[in-house]
């Protein structure tokens, strides 16, 4: 037995002089920083993907994707799992240990569990939470699944009342008992925080948090009457336009309290904050303005947003959609649905923006996720059931391409139509490591994919 | 705005770079987790916000200091309590050393605050019964509790077997990394957890790295009790508002 040498506190103290840090490494940088990490090369994709009348078993179904190319399966869908009916499938996120992977029934309001660390190849339900609307105090639309410390921050679309965009997040703990229900500020009640502008409209969409600040971020879409018309009805009808978010919030996270409202005209989106420990400042675009704004802490302090660049032509509503930062924050990629584009942006001065390459990956294109190290990228095409396009348009993809800081080449890709799988929508990455499981293709003294640890003290 | 804690390790962080196929070797920064210095920002004060009930915390079967079997279940609820796991050979700067360390500071402000010394508990459990014996355990103890008269209890259990049950419970990840261990100690990959507990044994608030911090950890144990102390006055309200039988 090892025996003591030095004096408990001493020995902690002499640790911190001489720990090394675990290398920042990670899988896909949209993720909360609360989560463990994947350290390497990830081994599998799970698609969340929606299922479609007239194909296949016309199911909502994770959709699991071997992704390692030493894999002998690499390239391959190499799982299904279907949840018995069509939900409006839409976004997805790990509990922080990575455990459990939830997802989101937008017009349902089903949110199913999925144990992904029994066997990473092979998920399973663990349980489906059927009771969101009636638990939360009439919120609808689950949408983002946000690690938090043991916890997960569901964030609301909509709510029971008129079906309309005022909302709110819904806390869980990782294994889905009910924890609280945070409704977003609206004029009638601001719930304590300041109006930055003119608008406290109590929509909501996305969160993401700076822990070592103590900030928490939620932006703004359009309620379950808009997300679920028919695109091309909504677009024509003044009153359904007039009907979607223009504001983002910053919160206080530990307190769930909500501080500051920002106008942000035409419906800002995803979030994704800095990743670098002195970079105080989260991205996010508007979709129906097509501008990348900025929210960052001045240097009094005070949280402000400004708009700092606009993608495409904004009077042609390219509809820019997911984003994703590089973890060295200075790129960020933003995909446009309606010319099916990734574009990249240079954002090492976040409030000058410049983009510096784009490529067209489909006839529509919705979700991004890179790996850590920024080489591979990963597409998907769907945005919504109604939302996307009709006829030979409506394409259903996963793409996979690796990117030299040049230009993205594509390795493969799967056709989910051709695959009778269904929409595509949000992909979230796996690996064996992170579970103390060796690689089934490789020797287990091999085996070193990845393992367990929280960055989160980097954010 | 107060500057971030970084430590530079440039020997043993270059040889890790080399190690994995990483080009550069240059002196890599180490950022350091909140607990060990000052907050970056004012830890909200207490009784200004709401803890919500999480959800229940488990028991289990476990080993004090001395090896006598104790039930978890028996150290909760008298005391609000501060439950942490750990293995004391864990070498990460933020993992379990942050949470010794912040335990002990929380430990260090209880004694300008006896009254509240008697209302808290700390237990830290540790998840690697094979090197970490109750008689390891109890030096552990002796030297984190130093002049300290804090109620911190420190256990471990009988094996691995024993153990799992509580961390399936508390849904505390640990991950023994095979091959980073050797003859003389395990290493483990595994989420920093540390949580919170009312005196009816529900789980109030769970920290990780970056708000596993004295400051906050106090303030949300003042807010605990000023929920307890409201509860009691309502309690009493409403007794008092009762029509007694001769009414």
């Amino acid at each position: 037995m090892k025996q003591f040498t030095t004096h408990t506190l001493p020995r902690i103290l002499a640790i911190v002089s001489l720990v090394w840090a675990s290398a920042a490494q990670a899988d896909e940088t949209c993720m909360s920083p609360y989560m463990a990490k994947i350290v390497g090369q990830e081994d599998v994709v799970y698609v969340w993907t929606l299922g479609e009348e007239g194909l296949g078993d016309e199911q909502d179904k994770l959709v699991t994707i071997d992704v390692n190319p030493s894999s002998p399966d690499y390239g391959k869908v190499i799982h299904t799992l279907s949840v018995g009916g069509r939900n409006e499938a839409h976004h997805s996120g790990f509990t922080d240990d990575r455990n459990y992977l939830w997802a989101g029934g937008l017009d349902s309001n089903k949110i199913f569990i999925f144990d992904v660390h029994t066997d990473p190849a092979k998920p399973s339900l663990f349980k489906t939470i059927d009771n969101f609307e009636q638990a939360s105090g009439g919120v609808v639309g689950p949408h983002t699944f946000y690690a938090l410390a043991g916890k997960i921050m569901v964030t609301g679309l909509s709510n029971s009342a008129d079906h309309g965009g005022r909302t709110a997040m819904v806390e869980y703990s990782n294994t889905g008992d009910y924890v609280a229900t945070h409704w977003h500020p609206t004029d009638q009640d601001l719930r304590g925080a300041t109006k930055s502008g003119k608008y406290a409209d109590g929509y909501g969409y996305d969160v993401r948090a700076l822990p070592r600040r103590n900030a928490m971020f939620t932006s703004s879409f359009t309620g379950w009457t808009n997300y679920m018309m028919d695109f091309g009805t909504m677009l024509g009808d003044p009153e359904a336009m007039k009907r979607f978010g223009n504001t983002a919030i910053k919160w206080n996270l530990h307190t769930r309290q909500p501080e500051k409202i920002f106008d942000m005209p035409g419906a800002p989106l995803e979030i994704r904050c800095a990743w670098q420990p002195n970079h105080n400042y989260c991205f996010t675009t508007t979709a129906l303005t097509s501008q990348i704004w900025l929210m960052y802490e001045d240097e009094s302090g005070e949280w402000q947003a400004k708009a700092v660049g606009d993608i495409g032509d904004p009077s042609k509503v390219p509809l820019p959609v997911d984003i994703s930062i590089t973890s060295d924050d200075n790129g960020l990629w933003v995909q446009t649905f309606m010319d099916g584009k990734a574009r990249y942006f240079d954002v090492s001065d976040p409030f000058n923006p410049k983009q510096t390459y784009e490529k067209v990956i489909g006839a529509q294109l919705n979700m991004i996720s890179q790996s850590w190290d920024g080489k591979r990228a990963y597409f998907t095409s769907s945005l919504l059931d109604n939302w996307d396009k009709k006829g030979e348009a409506d394409e259903q993809f996963f793409k996979a391409y690796t990117w030299n800081g040049k230009q993205l080449e594509l390795e493969f890709m799967v056709d989910f139509k051709a695959e009778k799988l269904g929409s595509a929508h949000q992909m979230r990455f796996g690996a064996y490591g992170l579970y103390g499981l060796p690689r089934p293709w490789e020797k287990p003294a091999n085996a070193s994919a990845g393992k367990a640890a929280s960055t989160d003290a980097a954010n | 705005m107060p500057k971030r804690r970084f430590l530079t390790a440039p020997v043993l962080f270059s040889a890790l770079l080399l190690a994995q196929g990483a080009i550069a070797a240059k002196p890599a920064e180490v950022y350091l987790a909140p607990g060990w210095g000052n907050l970056e920002f004012a830890a909200p004060e207490p009784g200004t916000y709401e803890l919500p009930v999480v959800r229940p915390a488990a028991g289990g079967k476990l080993l004090d200091t001395k090896g006598d079997v104790v039930e978890l279940d028996d150290l909760l609820g008298e005391k609000i309590t501060i439950l942490s796991f750990i293995y004391r050979t864990c070498d990460d700067v933020n993992g379990c050393p942050l949470s010794s360390m912040v335990l002990h500071r929380v430990a260090s402000k209880l004694r300008k605050q006896p009254d509240l010394e008697d209302q808290l508990r700390l237990i830290t459990i540790s998840f690697d019964p094979e090197f970490d014996t109750p008689e390891v355990m109890h030096q552990f103890g002796e030297e984190l509790r130093s002049a300290s008269d804090a109620d911190w209890r420190f256990l471990t259990s009988k094996s691995a077997a024993q153990i799992k049950p509580v961390l399936d419970a508390y849904q505390q990840s640990v991950v023994i990394d095979r091959g980073a261990s050797d003859e003389s100690r395990n290493k483990f990959s595994h989420i920093l957890r540390v949580y919170l507990i009312d005196r009816s044994q529900q789980i109030r608030n769970i920290y990780s790295v970056s708000f596993l911090h004295p400051d906050i950890l106090m303030n949300d144990v003042l807010t605990l009790l000023q929920q307890e102390q409201l509860s009691d006055k309502r309690q009493a309200a409403v007794s008092s508002n009762k029509p007694s039988i001769e009414d």
